[in-house]
């Protein structure tokens, strides 16, 4: 292994220290939980049912399970439930006047001596910071955790152009050493144990590292501090930017955030629109509200306000030139519809670890999108240009738990309804439509219902083996389990049986 | 009153693994000359510091083990102490170390995180930094086990004076 001390020598174009030993990584994963997934390749239902049936789900989901029984998300005391209620009223004002407050805000960034980049697409959004980086000769990237430099696809449109850029939350490096991309809003790595971790390091290594926790966080530590100290530029993302004072508002625990926008000396902050806050004061309450929904936290241990760049001459630490580039990305077309409401997100992931189809499939990835659960079931398919994400809706119970444990009210199910309506809409499926009709014809007489039971029962004693080979049977049950027919009608009878009137 | 609001950022800081020590001026003076020992230490320009005997600071910042910066304001709410960014208070103070320890006046202990937010961001020439820090550096990130001094310090000192 390279010794960091050697990075970063003036005159020598650094690169990442983090990152040596990736191409012995030997961990594992499918296609479809890569960085990135290939075009083309994406079929929602097989993916979902390998995502359940993948080795070592199990362990995943456990421990999912018990994170969520521990963090009882949807339960609010009073003073977390007062808070969610004002958080929700700021999320809604913010909606109500979206480019009036990105006008102020963008206006505050500039008079704080702020480079602003305000563009539509993915593709300019990468092309603006590729441009920050060219002009400045950047060779080494340190990057602090970011769901919207996930959406645009940042890091590997940087790496193509021959730059080196390093995830330093913990959680992050470890899924781009694994080539993965991350599996939940704020734990990005939860889908893998303390053995994977064990085994990439020890891979990135060249030799055995100690498994315990402590130590793979100081072995993470030492290679990212010597990127922190040879990165030329800093890329974080935003948690709220105020528009009254032009302040970019960045939490973390780890403090990478910290790092990473204060000792390189240029800074470009990557955020979608609906980031803005009316006020600085109004992340008295949101990050409160933030840090216990994501994290069960009063407030994380590092908030980072941003409000400019330093005087060169001045001395100190800080970027010399601060860019922040907000983009938009088929936002603005919801604004002014019910789908308006998934711009409220605080992207505190509470909505995934509630739901029950998230933790079954351990994680995120099994949603084949940036955004995976509930709230990515609505925003993946409402953002520019995901129409293959259009299906997603379709990857929930509609149980509610998500809508209980939103901390600013979305109400993710009504519009995972209307998604799903509009889908219908816009792919019509004429066979399955005349089946649910020619059902609930046949459900609405005594004769049909009774035909009916008596399928089913006759069902019941056909082998599960023969029943999925037949025509129709047999393509919905090859991602499916078949379900039991034994005691169908049971219920029914034991409920007239109760009522007094036995058949 | 005053007391009754320190005790609550004491109870608040310690639950988050923060050290926190209640001392009149003198002895926070000798404190800091202990704590600091031989060790390579990031000190900013303090008033209350000033006349006391403290090692030079190391020629690469990258090298010191210890921090000590003056808090803005804290809040007893949350245990939290408020760094402004400045070009004699720079970030790494607080960052690059193993121990960072903060004075925290009495009169600047507000009650909620809140007031703390209001009174920052009412600070003017507004700083083009500031960091709010409730704790050491931590994660989770590895089935969720609790890691001390993630990137930046393992532990955290914060000073309390009249």
């Amino acid at each position: 292994m390279t010794a960091p001390s050697e990075q970063g020598r003036a005159g020598s174009r650094p690169s990442s220290t983090a990152l040596i030993g990736t191409e012995r990584v030997s961990l594992s994963h499918p296609e479809w939980a890569g960085a990135e997934i290939p075009p083309g390749t994406r079929r929602l239902p097989l993916i979902s049912a390998d995502a359940v049936r993948r080795p070592g789900v199990g362990h995943t989901r456990e421990r999912l399970e018990a994170l969520g029984r521990e963090r009882a998300s949807g339960v609010w005391t009073p003073e977390a439930a007062a808070r969610r209620e004002r958080g929700a009223e700021i999320r809604r004002e913010t909606l109500k006047d979206m480019s009036g407050h990105l006008d102020r805000l963008c206006a505050s960034l500039e008079a704080n001596g702020a480079i602003v980049h305000r563009v539509s697409t993915p593709e300019q959004a990468r092309e603006a910071v590729g441009q920050v980086a060219r002009d400045h000769g950047v060779s080494l990237v340190a990057k602090s955790k970011s769901m919207a430099t996930e959406e645009i696809h940042l890091t590997p449109y940087l790496n193509g152009l021959g730059i080196d850029v390093v995830e330093t939350d913990l959680g992050e490096y470890i899924v781009q050493a694994a080539g993965q991309r991350p599996s939940h809003i704020v734990g990005p790595a939860l889908h893998l144990s303390k053995d994977d971790v064990t085994h990439l390091f020890a891979d990135l290594n060249g030799a055995p590292v100690s498994d315990r926790p402590d130590d793979l966080a100081a072995f993470a530590r030492a290679r990212l501090r010597a990127d922190f100290k040879a990165a030329q530029m800093g890329i974080c993302g935003v948690n709220f930017a105020a528009a009254d004072t032009g302040t970019l508002v960045v939490v973390t625990n780890e403090g990478n955030a910290d790092m990473v926008t204060s000792q390189p000396d240029v800074l470009v902050a990557v955020m979608p629109i609906e980031k803005v806050v009316p006020r600085l004061s109004d992340v008295g309450v949101l990050v409160p509200l933030l840090s216990d929904t994501a994290n069960k936290q009063f407030v994380t241990t590092y908030q980072t306000w941003l409000s400019g760049p330093r005087d060169p001459d001045a001395g100190g630490d800080g970027p010399r030139e601060l860019h922040v580039v907000i983009f938009d990305n088929g936002r603005s077309d919801v604004l002014g519809t019910p789908l308006e409401e998934v711009l409220c997100c605080i992207r505190c992931g509470n909505c995934q670890f509630a739901c029950p189809v998230f933790r079954t499939m351990g994680g995120g990835h099994g949603y084949a999108s940036i955004y995976g659960g509930p709230i990515g079931a609505v925003l993946s398919p409402v953002i520019g240009g995901h129409s293959a994400d259009a299906d997603l809706p379709f990857m929930s119970s509609l149980c509610g738990a998500c809508a209980d444990a939103c901390p600013v009210k979305i109400p993710i199910p009504d519009l995972l309804v209307d998604l799903r309506n509009r889908y219908v809409e816009e792919h019509p499926r004429p066979v399955e439509d005349a089946g649910w009709r020619a059902w609930s014809l046949a459900w609405s007489t005594r004769v049909g219902y009774a035909a009916s039971m008596i399928g089913a029962r006759a069902a019941s004693v056909v082998p599960g083996g023969i029943l999925r080979r037949l025509p129709l049977v047999s393509t919905w049950a090859s991602v499916r389990s078949l379900p039991s027919f034994t005691g169908a009608g049971a219920v029914r009878r034991a409920a007239r049986k109760k009522d007094g009137h036995d058949r | 009153m005053t007391d009754e609001l320190i005790e609550r950022f004491r109870r608040e800081a310690e639950a988050n693994g923060t050290t926190v020590e209640v001392l009149s001026r003198d002895d926070l003076r000798a404190r800091v000359r202990d704590l600091v020992g031989g060790r390579a230490a990031l000190v900013d320009p303090i008033p209350l510091l000033q006349g006391v005997d403290l090692p030079a600071p190391p020629a690469d910042p990258w090298d010191a083990e210890i921090g000590v910066s003056e808090a803005f304001v804290g809040a007893a709410e949350s245990g939290t102490v408020v760094l402004p960014q400045r070009p004699d208070a720079p970030r790494r103070t607080s960052l690059l170390v193993n121990t960072h320890v903060v004075l925290l006046a009495r009169e600047a202990l507000l009650p909620t995180y809140q007031d703390a937010v209001d009174a920052t961001a009412a600070l003017r020439p507004r700083p083009i930094g500031v960091q709010f820090v409730s704790g050491h550096s931590r994660s989770g990130d590895i089935e969720s086990a609790m890691i001390h001094g993630m990137h930046g310090p393992a532990e955290l000192i914060v000073l309390v004076h009249p």
